[in-house]
C-alpha cells in the first residue's frame, strides 16, 4: 500500500511518486530504482508498461465520468504526465483518486496490437549502413538481419506527430546518436541508436543512424485516425527490395495496401 | 458559389492561424499547439461574437495587410496600447484600438504594423477562419507542420477561407459592436509565479536560489515551441539527462548548458532534459507578451496556489466578457453599400 508521496528503492534511496508540474499536470512517477537512461532496462520497461497501464484506467474513468478535468495523459519512459485543468480538478483530488489503482497495475502487454512494418534497407534510403557496419565489425546484411529479427515495443512517442520509440534492438546493434546531427531527413527514413528505432514520420532535422525507408505513413492528416503507432505496439520489420518498395509505396496511396495488425 | 475569404497582402514574419489547440493526442506526438495568448484568444472572439472556439489570427512582431472580400466583424486583442489602421474603398484611413470590435466591409483592409507593448497581438474575425480542422482544431504547430494554411506560418498572398458568420443576438438593437470595459485581465505582475518541480531535485539548492533571485532576458531565439532565457546559469547536481517524460506548457526546462528554456503552445510533446519549474497556467498568457530583451523573474507559489490563481483567473476573465460594453461609434470611415452589410 502507497499511503505517502514517497517509495523505497532498492538501493535504499527514497524517490517521489507524485512530481507537480505547475498547477496544471501532475508526473505519477514509476522509476523507483532511481534509474538513468540504459541501466537496468527491464525494470525501465516494466515501470514504462505500468504508467501505461495507469493512463488507461484514468482514461477509461473520465470516459465513464468518474473522473473530471482530465486534459491529456502523456506515457513517458517510466512515467506519466496527467495534464488537468485547474477549474475542474485538483492534484490533490487526482492523488488520492489514483493512489489506490497504483498497487493494481497490470502490465498492458496482453492487449498490445502487433504492427509488421516493411523497410527498405540501405542504398540511397539508408545511407548510414554502411558506414556503421565498420563501426559495429558486422556486414550490412548482418545488420539488416538482426533489425528485423528485433522485437520492438513502441516504449513513448514525441518529437513530432507519429513519432515512436521502438525500444528492443539487438544489442549488436547499439550505437550512440550521430554526433552531428543532420539538418533534415527525408520523411519516413528508418533510423537506429542505442536500443531504440525511430521512424521520421515528416522531414525533419534528426541525429540518428539512417539504415532504411518505410514505404507507408505514420502520420497522414487527411485519415480519420491520422497516427498509425500508439504506445504499447510491439513492431517487427521485414525487408523488402527497391521494387517492392515501388511497388507498395504506389499501392499504399491507391488505398489497396493494407497494413498487417494484429 | 464562392467562400468568404481574407487575402494576406502582407503576412508578416510569424503570423499564424490559431485557436484553443488540440489537447488529447500528446501521447502520440501530437502538439497541444493554439494561440499562445489564450486571454486574447478567449477576448476576441468573445468581442466579434464568435464562441470560444473559433480560429483567428496570431500575429508575432506585426506587420500585416489583410483585405477583406466578405464584411466581417473584427477585434484586435492581447495588449492595451496596440491599433489597427482600416482603410476603406475611399482610400480613407480610421484607426481602431484593442479592445473593441468592429465591422470590415468587403474591399476594406486592415493595416497592423509594430505592436506596441506585447511581442503577440490576435486579431478575432466573427465567424472565425475556416482552414480544415486535424482533431477538431485549426491551430497551426508549423514545427510539426500541420493545422492551419498547409502547417505553415502565412505568406504574402494567402487565401484564408472564413466560417459562416455569427451575430450577437442583440443585433436588433443595432449595437453589435462591443468593447471591454474592465481591461484588468491584462494586469500582469512583473514576476512570473511557478511551481518548483518536477526535477528540481536534480538542481542545486544554490540553483534554485540563483533562477528564483536573479533578473533573466527574453532571448531574441523565440518562438511558439519555447523562449530562451539570456542570465545566470543554473547549476545540476549531476546531469540534464531524465527518463524522457511529458511536457507541459509553461515548463522551465534546463538542459546541461544550464541556461533556461521556458517551453510553449508549440512544445514538443515528451523531453529528456530536467525541468526545474513549471510557469503557471494563469500567468501563460503574459509569456506571450514579452518580446526579445524584456526581463523576467520567477517567483515560487506551492501547487494549490497555482490551482487557484487558475480560478482567480478564470473569474477576472469572465468578468471582463461579462461586462463588455456597447462602443462609441466610430464615425471617420465612408459607409459601405447598405447590401454589404445585411446582418447588422
Amino acid at each position: 500500500m502507497i499511503s505517502s508521496n514517497k517509495q523505497h528503492s532498492h538501493s535504499g534511496q527514497e524517490t517521489k511518486r507524485f512530481l507537480p508540474a505547475g498547477g496544471h499536470g501532475l508526473v505519477v512517477n514509476f522509476d523507483d530504482t532511481q534509474l538513468r537512461p540504459g541501466e537496468s532496462k527491464g525494470n525501465t520497461d516494466l515501470a514504462t508498461r505500468k504508467a501505461r497501464a495507469l493512463a488507461g484506467l484514468i482514461q477509461e474513468a473520465a470516459k465513464d465520468g468518474k473522473l473530471s478535468g482530465i486534459v491529456d495523459l502523456i506515457p513517458g519512459l517510466t512515467n506519466l504526465l496527467v495534464q488537468y485543468d485547474p477549474l475542474l480538478i485538483t492534484a490533490k483530488h487526482l492523488q488520492t483518486t489514483i493512489t489506490p489503482w497504483l498497487d493494481h497495475l497490470s502490465e498492458d502487454s496482453g492487449k498490445s496490437r502487433h504492427i509488421r512494418i516493411p523497410c527498405c534497407y540501405g542504398g540511397e534510403f539508408g545511407p548510414d549502413l554502411e558506414g556503421i557496419a565498420d563501426q559495429l565489425n558486422l556486414s550490412a546484411d548482418e545488420i539488416v538481419e538482426r533489425h528485423v529479427a528485433s522485437s520492438l515495443e513502441v516504449a513513448i512517442m514525441g518529437f513530432l506527430p507519429g513519432l515512436a520509440y521502438m525500444k528492443g534492438v539487438d544489442e549488436a546493434l547499439y550505437l550512440p546518436r550521430r554526433k552531428t546531427p543532420r539538418a533534415m531527413v527525408p520523411a519516413l527514413t528508418l533510423g537506429i541508436a542505442m536500443d531504440q528505432t525511430v521512424v521520421y514520420p515528416m522531414p525533419s532535422p534528426g541525429g540518428w543512424n539512417l539504415i532504411g525507408r518505410i514505404p507507408i505513413a505514420l502520420f497522414d492528416p487527411g485519415k480519420d485516425n491520422p497516427v498509425l503507432l500508439r504506445p504499447g505496439d510491439k513492431i517487427k520489420f521485414y525487408q523488402i527490395d527497391i521494387k517492392e518498395y515501388n511497388d507498395i509505396y504506389k499501392s499504399y496511396h491507391e488505398g489497396q495496401f493494407v497494413v498487417e495488425i494484429s | 458559389m464562392t467562400v468568404d475569404a481574407i487575402t494576406m497582402i502582407r503576412s508578416g514574419p510569424y503570423t499564424s492561424v490559431q485557436d484553443r489547440g488540440r489537447a488529447g493526442h500528446q501521447a502520440v506526438g501530437v502538439p497541444e499547439s493554439g494561440a499562445l495568448d489564450r486571454v486574447a484568444l478567449r477576448l476576441g472572439n468573445a468581442l466579434v461574437g464568435n464562441p470560444a472556439d473559433k480560429a483567428g489570427l496570431e500575429i508575432c512582431l506585426g506587420g500585416v495587410q489583410i483585405a477583406f472580400q466578405a464584411s466581417r466583424r473584427v477585434a484586435l486583442t492581447g495588449s492595451v496600447a496596440a491599433t489597427m489602421v482600416i482603410t476603406d474603398h475611399l482610400g480613407h484611413d480610421i484607426t481602431v484600438y484593442a479592445n473593441r470590435s468592429i465591422r470590415v466591409h468587403a474591399g476594406q483592409t486592415i493595416h497592423i504594423n509594430g505592436l506596441s507593448g506585447t511581442n503577440t497581438v490576435f486579431l478575432a474575425i466573427s465567424g472565425g477562419i475556416g482552414t480544415p480542422p486535424l482533431y477538431g482544431s485549426r491551430a497551426t504547430s508549423p514545427n510539426a507542420m500541420i493545422g492551419g494554411l498547409k502547417g505553415r506560418l502565412l505568406k504574402d498572398g494567402d487565401v484564408l477561407p472564413l466560417c459562416p458568420d455569427v451575430a450577437f443576438p442583440d443585433t436588433a438593437k443595432g449595437y453589435a459592436d462591443k468593447m471591454l470595459s474592465d481591461l484588468t485581465v491584462y494586469d500582469a505582475s512583473s514576476s512570473l509565479r511557478v511551481v518548483f518541480g518536477p526535477q528540481d531535485d536534480r538542481f542545486t539548492d544554490q540553483a534554485k536560489a540563483v533562477f528564483l533571485s536573479s533578473t533573466y532576458q527574453v532571448s531574441p531565439l523565440l518562438n511558439r515551441m519555447g523562449m530562451r532565457l539570456d542570465g545566470p546559469v543554473l547549476e545540476h547536481c549531476d546531469n540534464a539527462d531524465i527518463a524522457s517524460d511529458g511536457i507541459v506548457n509553461g515548463s522551465v526546462q534546463v538542459p546541461g548548458d544550464g541556461k533556461p528554456i521556458i517551453l510553449l503552445a508549440d512544445h514538443q510533446t515528451t523531453g529528456g532534459y530536467t525541468k526545474i519549474a513549471t510557469v503557471i497556467q494563469a500567468d501563460l498568457p503574459m509569456l506571450a507578451r514579452r518580446k526579445p530583451g524584456d526581463s523576467i523573474t520567477f517567483t515560487a507559489i506551492s501547487v494549490e496556489e497555482a490551482e487557484q490563481a487558475a480560478r482567480d483567473h478564470e473569474a477576472l476573465l469572465c468578468h471582463a466578457i461579462e461586462t463588455m460594453v456597447a462602443p462609441p461609434p466610430m464615425n471617420a470611415i465612408a459607409s459601405p453599400c447598405p447590401s454589404d452589410d445585411k446582418s447588422d
